[in-house]
């Protein structure tokens, strides 16, 4: 225990510390990015592969899934000859390998076929009904991370207290009740008893403008409602467990020690510490965007992607639920990408992770 | 144990005894015709549907179907995502990526559509559902219980017991498994909840198990078939109060029962250390 | 400057974590708390900052500067904490935020004792106090996270930011645990650059305790045991307890034979001395009675040696 031994372990901190430190966080920064980036375009083309292969293991002809049964049976005994034409467009009569080539080629050229039923191209009729689920979904998710973002902060950080007391019960009866279960619920009581709003549907027609308009967010109010009920009271069950998780670590006591008040540290130390598991949780609602409302949409005929689907499915028609999937899988996979990256930015400590490998 | 999860013990303590004695309990068949839309009196306590059968002895039966995909789906998840989970968070390296790059697949297809699309090309019967359900929901088990693992693998006595020489299968069985008692229970039983909740959205399409009563089923007729419009209370209000009431029951359950088993931990530890 | 008066504190039906503790500070007196983990001397400095979680029951009197402290509202207790009542805790934990550069962290408290200070001479100012402790490097240690900082450098930003609000009394929570003695020196040096503080400090490292303090109290499993001048400590210890301590220096021999730490709860508790069934010179009274903490010249002690004698 030497002075000489104390100076060289100061010499050691600070070396340790120093610009080459930073450096190699920066540049490791970049490359944990780059990393994810890697595992998403890596997910994304199991996914394609997924929906190449859903097709062609369906039991029955490939054909009739592509083309549609009505459509099939029509060919078949009327003019075999287009049959085969489709077959070969689609390189169903080469071997399976030259198949998934082509479905690829086709994929990136977003070349998705023609729906079975309306015979017109799939990707049209996706981005137009995926529009209408944003519409709902967005403000819906936005709105319950504020409303169940704030008040759970606020009851886990004042926990055992008034608020938590009173809301947490209810936010928990409130989130085992389904979401279809929910939407009936209030459909029944605002729409069918009480007349305040329509039974369903986007708009009445017949409408232009910003009567137009008007009357779209009316339609949209009480599906919007329902999504916002049933999200911000799972946000608030989150943002509750985690802070008063935080609310128990040392530094929180520091920073009481230091005279800070509760609003500061909730404001500079709690919220950011929350905040990880938060937009993680954010990041995947966004990402499941659009299915993610598809029960309260099937309730409220609202036609979006959700009733897209169960349509699809209803009528067997393959392009367009291949095309849906293909779209949802992006979706959630950049966003988790989005949540990665985020998590990096706002935690030092998930980059120094790689620092030590 | 605190009052949360009692509350939850005793829902599911009902719900278990309806399943199991639906026969005996059951006023009626549950599939036997009569006359539709009868409001609720002495005879049939909850009414009658469209086609007269008996609204609470479907309910009765409708727990069987639910219970059972809730609870061996949640079993086979939880096997599954619990073994993948820890090969993961155990080896570590490629073994570790290959899960993981797994689970990020799984993770990027649209559960509850996927779900639906499975159900809708096979035959609807129970053993496919579960598969279809399970298909998708092992993910998050995977995530939680490798992170987990992933700590407990640096704990000092793991490496002691690695130093040692003990074999990795025996390091996983004997002393990683009993460390992840509690999350392995908090997940399963969510997993039960999830899957009794995709279950019941399942049925409500009309994708449910052919010719068999479930509580989500009883809500498909009940809105299809007008009875939300025709103000039926009776038809369609039970089965929503079944549904949200046994979720409720694993929610509290696995809520609380985290905190509850956290506070036994320590008061085990404390009388430990009082007696050493 | 900070009198303490037969504090009691106890969670709910559980044993009392501290009971009836009394100790008078003077002003930059150095009183170091003797015990070991468990025995109730981190709970007693939270409550005296009034930062024990809802459950706890805090009974007795803690006067600061003349003014009770339990009698203080919310509001005012905040206003003393940080400016004039510091808190130290120990740099083996998290006492730092984790998503915060260090350095943000100081200027924090910095901003405590004076909110119109400016950027530029709030960030100068903890540059200073940084330097101040031993660091050589203060823009990168200012600008690095707590998780890049070893457990020694840590404690000394944690005693740095313990004293930028210029707080005159100083509570310190076991600085040197987890440390080797390299970092405890360092740790040592930083904590005589508070000369003109007074300091309440927790530890269970006599030699530290020997480095530091000017008077030493220990406790032992939520009692006072013996309370005394830092020599008269050190050469004639009084209290069976503190023999058997400094006995299992290593230089005065490494006698280790007491067992292990306090009993936390159950009978032994319940009952006469708290330290009777580890103690050499025990006798058929401890399991009966209480003893009391009794004067001895200018020194205090707590056992039936000394009672009877008295």
């Amino acid at each position: 225990m030497t002075f000489v031994t104390v100076t060289t372990g100061r010499e050691i901190e600070g070396s340790f510390c120093g610009s080459f430190f930073e450096r190699i966080q920066s540049v490791m920064k970049r490359g944990m990015i780059f990393q994810h980036l890697l595992t998403g375009i890596f997910t994304l083309i199991c996914i394609i592969t997924i929906n190449f292969l859903l097709i062609r293991f369906m039991p029955g002809d490939p054909v009739m899934h592509i083309i549609g049964e009505d459509e099939y049976l029509r060919l078949e005994t009327l003019n075999p000859k287009v049959l085969e034409e489709v077959r070969a467009e689609y390189g169903l009569d080469k071997p399976i390998l030259s198949q998934y080539i082509t479905y690829l080629k086709k994929t990136v050229q977003f070349d998705f076929g023609n729906s079975y039923r309306t015979k017109t191209p799939v990707l049209e009729t996706v981005l137009f009904r995926m529009r209408w689920t944003l519409l709902l979904a967005v403000p819906s998710i936005l709105l319950s991370a504020l409303i169940g973002g704030s008040l759970g902060a606020t009851a886990g950080y004042y926990s055992g207290k008034k608020l938590d007391t009173v809301l947490s019960p209810v936010l928990m009866v409130l989130s085992s009740i389904p979401t279809n279960c929910l939407a009936i619920l209030c459909l029944l009581i605002f729409a069918f008893r009480l007349k305040w709003f329509p039974l369903g549907g986007i708009t009445s027609g017949g409408l232009s403008g910003i009567a137009k308009g008007l009357d779209i967010v009316w339609h949209m109010l009480l599906p919007m409602t329902v999504m916002v009920l049933f999200r911000s009271a799972s946000d608030y069950m989150l943002m509750k467990s985690t802070v008063e998780g935080i609310r128990k670590e040392e530094y929180i006591t520091v920073a009481q020690g230091k005279g800070i008040s509760d609003r500061k540290i909730v404001f500079h130390h709690v919220i950011k510490n929350a905040l990880c598991p938060f937009i993680t949780s954010l990041c995947m609602q966004f990402g499941n965007i659009l299915a993610g409302s598809m029960m309260v949409e099937i309730v409220f005929s609202w036609k979006g992607m959700g009733t897209l689907i169960y349509d699809s499915v209803n009528t067997k028609d393959f392009p367009m639920l291949q095309t849906c999937f293909l779209f949802i899988g992006i979706c959630i996979i950049v966003f988790n990408f989005l949540a990665d990256v985020l998590n990096i930015v706002i935690d030092p400590r998930l980059r120094k992770e790689k620092i030590n490998e | 144990m605190n009052r949360q999860v009692k509350a939850g013990m005793t829902i599911l303590a009902v719900i278990l005894f309806v399943a199991v004695f639906a026969p005996v309990l059951s006023p009626h068949d549950p599939y036997e015709l009569g006359i539709p839309y009868q409001i609720p009196s002495s005879e049939h306590i909850l009414g009658t549907n469209d086609v007269g059968q008996d609204i609470l002895s479907e309910l009765f039966y409708g727990a069987r179907v639910s219970l059972t995909i809730g609870i061996v789906s949640a079993l086979v998840v939880t096997v599954i995502g619990t073994t993948l989970g820890i090969l993961a968070g155990y080896y570590g390296g490629k073994v570790d990526r290959i899960i993981s790059q797994l689970t990020n697949v799984a993770m990027a297809l649209p559960s509850l559509p996927l779900t639906i699309v499975l159900v809708a090309f096979m035959e609807a019967n129970l053993r496919n559902l579960i598969i279809a359900i399970c298909i998708t929901s092992w993910t998050s088990t995977v995530r939680i219980v490798r992170s987990r693992v992933m700590q407990i693998r640096e704990l000092p006595f793991v490496k002691l017991e690695t130093t040692m020489g003990a074999s990795s299968v025996y390091i996983m069985i004997r002393h990683i498994l009993p460390n992840l008692g509690e999350i392995v229970f908090v997940r399963a039983v969510m997993e039960v909840a999830n899957a009794m909740l995709t279950e019941a959205s399942l049925s409500f399409l009309g994708l449910g198990v052919l010719g068999q009563k479930s509580w989500g089923s009883i809500l498909h007729y009940a809105f299809y078939r007008n009875g939300i419009i025709n103000g039926y209370y009776w038809w369609y209000l039970p089965p929503i109060f079944c549904i949200s009431f046994s979720v409720l029951g694993f929610m509290l359950l696995g809520y609380y029962g985290k905190k509850d088993i956290k506070k036994k931990h320590k008061k085990n530890r404390k009388e430990k250390i009082s007696y050493a | 400057m900070l009198d303490i008066e037969d504090v009691s504190i106890s969670f709910g039906e559980e044993q009392a974590a501290v009971s009836e503790v009394s100790m008078h500070i003077q002003e930059k007196e150095k009183m170091v708390i003797i015990g070991e983990t468990g025995s109730g001397k981190s709970v007693l400095l939270l409550g005296i900052l009034k930062l024990l979680p809802d459950s706890a029951d805090v009974k007795g009197h803690i006067r600061f500067q003349g003014e009770s402290l339990l009698d203080k509202k919310k509001k005012e207790m905040q206003k003393v904490r940080g400016t004039q009542i510091s808190y130290i805790p120990q740099g083996s934990g998290n006492g730092l935020n984790p998503l915060y550069p260090v350095g943000k962290q100081i200027i924090e408290s910095i901003r405590r004792k004076d909110k119109t200070i400016g950027k530029q001479d709030a960030k100068a100012r903890m540059l200073r106090l940084l330097s101040e402790f031993g660091f050589n490097d203060v823009r990168k240690i200012a600008e690095s996270y707590p998780f890049m900082l070893s457990g020694g450098m840590r404690q000394r930003a944690l005693i740095a930011m313990g004293i930028a609000a210029d707080a005159s009394l100083v509570l310190a929570d076991e600085p040197t645990k987890g440390l080797d003695t390299e970092r405890i020196a360092m740790v040592i040096d930083a904590f005589s650059k508070l000369q003109d503080k007074t300091l309440l400090c927790v530890t269970h490292d006599l030699r530290f305790a020997k480095a530091v303090a000017s008077r030493i109290t220990v406790m032992y499993a939520s009692e006072q045991m013996e309370s005394c001048e830092k020599e008269e400590f050190f050469e004639h210890p009084l209290h069976p307890y503190s023999q058997a301590m400094l006995k299992a220096l290593p230089e005065n021999g490494l006698f280790a034979n007491m067992g292990f730490a306090p009993p936390k709860s159950g009978e032994i508790l319940r009952k006469g001395c708290h330290f009777k069934e580890r103690c050499p010179y025990y006798r058929e009274k401890c399991s009966q009675e209480k003893p009391p903490f009794v004067t001895m010249g200018n020194r205090k002690v707590r056992c039936w040696k000394y009672a009877d004698e008295a």
